[in-house]
């Protein structure tokens, strides 16, 4: 009788520990999805309560790392949500850039062998420029600094792929960026994402939209017109729902 | 069946359990404004909500007992409560508090000017090179802080009533003694041979700095180069008056780093430009070149060698009351510094370096053919840790050792100048050396108090004297942006080698300076700086000459005081602007005088107003208005001619009993950023002394002392043009 009873606890003891682990899988897949959705319309609402959802992930303490990881992606885009529709609140985009910043560095510290980490970083840093020019040598050190950081790592990722073309279109031509030289990085980083599957449904994965976005940016200005409708529409067709697409890219196509 | 009963009780305690229970509130700050996007969660669970837009939060939780409810928000404190949770639903209201301060460290010391990487810098190096009149050369972006004067039109600059000579500039932990081209050309304005784009940090003190600076008076520049280049390429500027090329390198793997720049003068179209009619021998040119190499060691150790050599020359007719010829003066000035800095543990600080300077010139005005040596070495270490989150401590020593030689003609009266005056030959040298030691504790009391309290010693290997140096400095912390500022310290500095020469005595005392500095700042992330300090200084110890036994001693004493003003406004990012103010009171018995009499640069007013509009994001206008009170002299009363000698000896009133016109510039410059050929390129006209003001800074006479002559430099109104292209 003893051993029966042993057994029923031994087996509720397991379930209730495989359920802690699915509950953290289940929350942090709806996690994912809430944020897809909140990245899609840029609401700052529901940014916030992304952020929130993440928050409460932490206290399962379960791979603290990959919940400040996102938590900082979260801030990473709030941080937006203060200069989009033509506005320039830097105080906004201040406060969200460098509490991810904050954030990003603790998941590093927690788990220093995750690249997408040092790739956030590294958009992260590159938004310092928008609020703090006045450190322009400092930002520019740390960001070779995390490049070649990043390409010992991950030198592959559609992520790094597509910041590093961000970065070169908007770099003058000057300082060796150009809009030119951008497009083979964008068109490395569509192909990357194209044959990329994450490790996991919550692991990050984000960067394709934005990657297919200033691909047709960039073929417009260059006036390649058939390239920006090819890019466009094919990003359209991935990434249906993204408001990046849909929106910005969309508004600033049809200024030509 | 006791079995079936156990299962029986584990499911009615699970069924229990899953009953939803609601929790609910309002989140506020303070002020009672909704706190939108906080996040509340019952610790240890994934059960919370977050605050909606009017601040309300909402959820359901099965948990039941005794739990903690935590509170979150970016900028606020944390908040967390123990709750009960029953079968009720619950209203938690909750009040949060902000955060305070946490993102700036505070900075400690008084009467500093910062330019780097800090988030409240006082200036940037872009807008040190950018300063209309201060030619991009550091020094001269200097004055225009409050407190700092320069001395004539050149580069050396007078802190707080002091002398040039008690201002220390310090590059990498190492001593540089000999920053300038044409320094002890007369007539001729002195320039920095610094490269303010190679400094990644620029900290300048006025008073009140720390114990790891020894044998200094009155201020200090401390300023850091750059290790690893941050990218390759290559910068060139032509100008009017003078060339340069500037460089980097870094290696792919980021470990090894150069850079170089050299520079040339050439001011032909210069003058010729300007209508400069001065009366040359040699045109002032000078050459300069130099750089760094950087090895990564480690993930923390970095090894630096820094290397700069300048030679410069000018021939310049003077007139004096004895002899009209040329001034013919040549200088050579090598520096260089190893330094080594490890990070020995996560948190330390290693810095290990090692310096080398040699200085010589030559300078020819009639009788006087004299050539001076100066050569200094110093090795360095500096260690700082931190001993607990509250407590940093840093600790270093110095040996350095300096041999000053002076060789060739010198005049035997002063009064006479002429070829064949008389004169006594020197071929005389000294050497010294000065071991330092210091160590420093900083204490971060709270986030709204820190205090530095450090103290040094040093020994001087002539005088055989030990002193020691107590020094604090602290700040508590108003509001976010505002500061109270105060120091309080010792500072010794060793008189000159030559003095020891001169005099033959080996028992001249250290100058001592006491400071006393209490201020107010307001500093809004380097945007909105206002600043307003008092400050009192006393001095002992100071070098006189006695007239009576025709001797130096240290029997001189003296004081200033005085109150700077600074306020800056940048508004991003069209305009960047601020005003200084000074007035200042500083009297001394030194040198000759025979009582307490205004100091040599004993200034009462100083104001300078520099403004930068952004008028397109590639055009640039700046302008910069300058006053300062004429400084002291000595005036000439009357005279007597000598016949032997066939020459007038001057009768002086008493020290510095004279004044100078007061002293005003206006200048502007403009700089348009565009393509060149595909290349960055950026074009540079200046107007230096729009006003056509005739500032005058020395006076000499016409041989009888009967008229008194002003000595202005240059042509009153300067016109610069310059371009800069980027490889």
């Amino acid at each position: 009788m003893k051993t029966k009873l042993f057994f029923i606890l031994a087996v509720l003891l397991i379930t209730a520990t495989a359920v802690k682990a699915d509950d953290f899988k289940d929350a942090m897949i709806k996690a994912k999805k809430n944020l897809t959705d909140a990245t899609n319309t840029m609401d700052e609402k529901q940014l916030l309560k992304v952020r929130g959802e993440y928050e409460r992930i932490l206290q399962l303490k379960q791979d603290e790392w990959l919940v400040n990881y996102f938590i900082a992606y979260v801030d990473y885009n709030l941080a937006y949500t203060g200069m989009s529709d033509g506005k320039n609140d830097m105080e906004k985009m201040k406060k969200y850039n460098n509490s991810a910043i904050e954030l990003i560095n603790k998941a590093i510290e927690q788990k220093s062998d995750f690249s997408e980490s040092y790739i956030l970083k590294y958009g992260l840093n590159f938004n310092r420029f928008i609020y703090e020019m006045e450190k322009m040598m400092e930002i520019a050190t740390t960001s070779a600094q995390l490049e070649q950081k990043i390409k010992a790592m991950d030198n592959d990722n559609p992520r790094f792929q597509y910041l590093l073309g961000a970065s070169t279109y908007f770099t003058p031509e000057n300082f060796g960026g150009g809009v030119s030289k951008s497009i083979p990085i964008f068109e490395k980083s569509i192909q990357l994402f194209s044959s990329r599957v994450e490790k996991e449904e919550y692991y990050p994965d984000w960067g394709g939209d934005q990657a297919y976005g200033y691909l047709a940016l960039a073929y417009n200005k260059l006036e390649q017109f058939d390239k920006v409708k090819e890019y466009y529409d094919k990003g359209k067709e991935l990434y249906p729902n993204s408001g990046f697409l849909n929106n910005y890219i969309k508004a600033e196509l049809e200024k030509k | 069946m006791r079995f079936l009963a156990i299962l029986f009780l584990f499911f009615i305690t699970a069924g229990a359990s899953f009953a939803q229970i609601k929790i609910s509130g309002k989140i506020t700050d303070k002020d009672a404004l909704p706190v939108v996007g906080a996040n509340v969660v019952i610790k240890g669970t994934i059960d919370g909500a977050t605050a909606d837009e009017k601040g309300y939060y909402e959820f359901e939780t099965s948990k039941k007992g005794s739990f903690i409810l935590i509170c979150t928000s970016i900028g606020f404190k944390e908040f967390s409560k123990n709750i009960n949770i029953s079968n009720d639903n619950m209203v938690i209201n909750i009040v949060m508090e902000t955060e305070g301060y946490k993102t700036d460290e505070i900075i400690v010391t008084a009467s500093s000017f910062t330019s780097g990487e800090n988030s409240k810098v006082t200036l940037t190096p872009l807008e040190i090179v950018r300063i209309p009149g201060a030619d991009a050369d550091l020094f001269r972006a200097i004055t225009t802080f409050p407190g700092s004067n320069q001395v004539d039109e050149g580069s050396r600059i007078a802190v707080r009533g002091g002398d040039p000579n008690e201002v220390l500039t310090f590059l990498d932990n190492a001593s540089l003694y000999n920053p300038f081209i044409f320094q002890d050309a007369y007539n001729t304005q002195s320039f920095s041979t610094i490269n303010p784009w190679g400094l990644r940090g620029i900290n300048f003190s006025s008073g009140g700095f720390s114990a790891r600076f020894g044998n200094v008076l009155s201020a200090v520049l401390d300023l850091q180069s750059y290790d690893l280049p941050s990218s390759n390429g290559i910068f060139a500027f032509i100008g009017l008056a003078n060339a340069s090329l500037q460089g980097a390198y870094v290696s792919p793997d980021t470990k090894f780093g150069a850079t170089f720049a050299t520079y040339q003068t050439y001011i032909k179209p210069f003058l010729d430009l300007n209508g400069i009619t001065e009366d040359y021998s040699k045109s002032p040119t000078a050459t300069g070149f130099g750089g760094t190499l950087v090895y990564k060691t480690s993930e923390t150790g970095i090894l630096k060698l820094y290397a700069n050599y300048d030679h410069s020359k000018v021939g310049i007719r003077n007139s004096s009351p004895s002899f009209n010829g040329y001034v013919n003066s040549e200088a050579n000035s090598f520096f260089t510094n190893l330094k080594y800095s490890v990070a020995p543990t996560s948190v330390s600080l290693l810095n290990v370096s090692a310096s080398f300077s040699n200085y010589n010139s030559i300078s020819k005005y009639g009788v006087l053919d004299n050539s001076i040596g100066n050569l200094y070495s110093k090795i360095r270490a500096d260690f700082s840790t931190p001993l607990n989150e509250a407590l940093d401590f840093s600790a270093g020593t110095e040996f350095e050792y300096n041999k000053y030689e002076s060789n060739g003609k010198v005049p035997l009266l002063f009064y006479n100048l002429r070829p064949d005056a008389p004169f006594f030959e020197l071929n005389s040298s000294k050497n010294s050396g000065r071991l330092g030691l210091y160590s420093e504790l900083k204490s971060k009391i709270s986030k709204y108090f820190a205090i530095v309290g450090g103290i040094r010693s040093d020994y001087y290997s002539i005088s055989k004297k030990v002193i020691l140096d107590p020094r604090l400095s602290l700040v508590f912390r108003l509001s976010e942006h505002s500061y109270i500022k105060g120091s309080a310290g010792i500072y010794h500095q060793n008189p000159a080698l030559e003095y020891f020469l001169e005099s033959g005595k080996t028992d001249l005392l250290p100058e001592q300076s006491n400071h006393y500095i209490l201020g107010y700042e307001y500093n809004r992330d380097g945007d909105y700086i206002f600043r307003v300090e008092g400050y009192y200084k006393d001095y002992k110890n100071l070098l006189l000459f006695d007239r009576f036994f025709q001797n130096f001693s240290s029997s001189g004493y003296g004081f200033a005081k005085g109150v700077d003003l600074f306020l800056k406004v940048r508004l991003k990012p069209k305009f960047n602007g601020w005003i200084s103010y000074a007035i200042a009171d500083s009297r001394r018995k030194q040198f000759y005088a025979t009582d307490v009499s205004s100091a040599n640069y004993d200034i009462t007013h100083t104001l300078s107003i520099v403004g930068e509009y952004n008028i397109t994001e590639r055009l640039t206008i700046g302008a910069t208005y300058k006053y300062s009170t004429g400084k002291p002299f000595t005036p000439v009363t009357g005279s007597i001619f000598e016949p032997s000698q066939d020459v007038y000896i001057p009768f002086f009133a008493e020290v510095n009993s004279g004044r100078m016109p007061d002293y005003r510039r206006f200048d502007m410059n403009m700089q348009y950023i565009f393509n060149f050929l595909g290349k960055f390129a950026v074009a540079v006209v200046a107007v230096n002394n729009i006003l056509n003001v005739n500032n005058v800074f020395e006076y000499t006479y016409t041989p009888d002392y009967s008229n008194k002559i002003g000595i202005s430099y240059n042509s009153p109104r300067i016109i610069y043009v310059g371009l800069g292209l980027q490889f």
